[in-house]
């Protein structure tokens, strides 16, 4: 299932990211695409607040992977963040071992991640933030590739974002 | 001669220490805490046996396949300390490790867990590897085993439900490559240790697909 939705602020994008963290389970990777400035970082920023992160979230781009602690009750107990625009093959995407850390209890945001989408294993929300009409505005497809999260609750959680 | 042999390859890390048949094995984390856990340990061991670290003349180290992550720390900790001490080093493969653990066990596929819904997989027929190891899902690992092959190892446990299905029969342990078995194999093949240690690295297999599917940024993304 894909959902279409529609942004008018940075702020409004960072509260999608939060809501988003309400569906999200231990596994789960966000494949995010967008260009830059799009809102990435600051859906992964919302993502990290409703995830429970006390860091301050800024991309990885230098290090491509940055790990934070999450304190929440859905025992998401890592919230992992990548930074691919740096990548320079699917081998080095491939060794930052995503699709395996997640497993131990992590989720991820993977910035770029439309780059090497295969790596990441099979429990995958693709995100994709594109240009709206006007400057602020951005149109974001959320489709769900995973097993782990239904349709129906990702219609809940973001159907009123749904212009 | 003094051996110290670190295993990785699984969420099981584990240390073995030898010396002629005086075996000691501990295992040191089973929930991945490899960094944190590692040293410790063999610093535990080796003073139990009144070992001071340069008296290490070889160090044994399963370079996988496995999880990348608690590899990349098993082979960084061998490695630096072979570094750091002038002793000899000898890569082991995990798969063979366990293979060598089941040896009576005539056909059998050793089957490591590669987490993301896949295995790391080789079959073998007594102290014979019958084809290379590969990444595979565990249903193309079902349907390629034969009923009289044997299945052993952590993948073979966690996709139980698959293969059992697929009329095929599992060994409920080994689990994990046990470190002290890793010596033996390494002692009985008289491996060569005059290896480079720029040649010991994490034997990382990787799906061929899913790496070449890598999109190049162009002029107007960046």
């Amino acid at each position: 299932m894909t959902l279409t939705l529609t942004t008018t602020s940075v702020e409004q994008t960072r509260t999608l990211g939060t809501a988003l963290a309400s569906l999200l389970v231990p596994g789960v990777v966000v494949v995010a695409a967008g260009g830059l400035g799009a809102g990435k970082t600051a859906m992964a920023q919302g993502l990290a607040s409703g995830l429970g992160v006390t860091d301050r979230v800024t991309s990885p781009t230098f290090t491509l992977l940055a790990s934070h602690d999450a304190h929440n009750e859905r025992g998401i107990r890592t919230m992992l963040h990548a930074d691919l625009y740096r990548a320079h093959s699917g081998e080095e995407v491939d060794d930052l071992a995503i699709g395996e850390m997640v497993e131990s209890g992590a989720v991820c945001f993977v910035e770029w991640g439309d780059r090497a989408p295969d790596v990441f294993g099979s429990e995958r929300v693709f995100v994709t933030i594109t240009q709206g009409q006007d400057q602020d505005e951005r149109t974001i497809s959320i489709a769900n590739h995973s097993t782990v999260i239904t349709d129906q609750d990702l219609h809940r959680v973001l159907g009123a974002w749904v212009r | 001669m003094k051996i110290l042999s670190i295993e990785t390859a699984t969420p099981v890390a584990a240390v073995a220490l030898a010396e002629g048949d005086d075996v000691s094995v501990v295992e040191a984390s089973n929930d991945m805490h490899h960094v944190e856990s590692l040293i410790p340990t063999i610093e535990a061991m080796t003073s139990e046996r009144a070992w001071s670290m340069s008296d290490i003349d070889l160090i044994v180290v399963d370079i996988g396949p496995g999880l990348f992550t608690g590899l990349r720390v098993g082979v960084a900790t061998a490695r630096s300390l072979a570094a750091a001490l002038g002793c000899a080093i000898a890569p082991v493969s995990s798969l063979e490790v366990l293979a060598h653990e089941t040896v009576e066990q005539a056909d059998r596929w050793v089957v490591i867990d590669a987490r993301r819904r896949e295995v790391f997989a080789q079959h073998f027929h007594a102290s014979r590897a019958l084809g290379e190891p590969r990444v595979m899902s565990p249903e193309v690992l079902g349907a390629a085993a034969e009923p009289r092959s044997v299945l052993v190892g952590d993948g073979a446990q966690r996709y139980r439900d698959i293969f059992e299905s697929a009329g095929l029969t599992l060994l409920d342990d080994p689990l994990s490559p046990n470190p002290a078995a890793a010596i033996e194999l390494v002692i009985g093949a008289k491996r060569s240790s005059g290896i480079a240690l720029e040649a010991i690295v994490p034997q990382y297999l990787r799906d061929p697909d899913a790496v070449a599917n890598f999109h190049v940024l162009d002029r107007f993304q960046r």
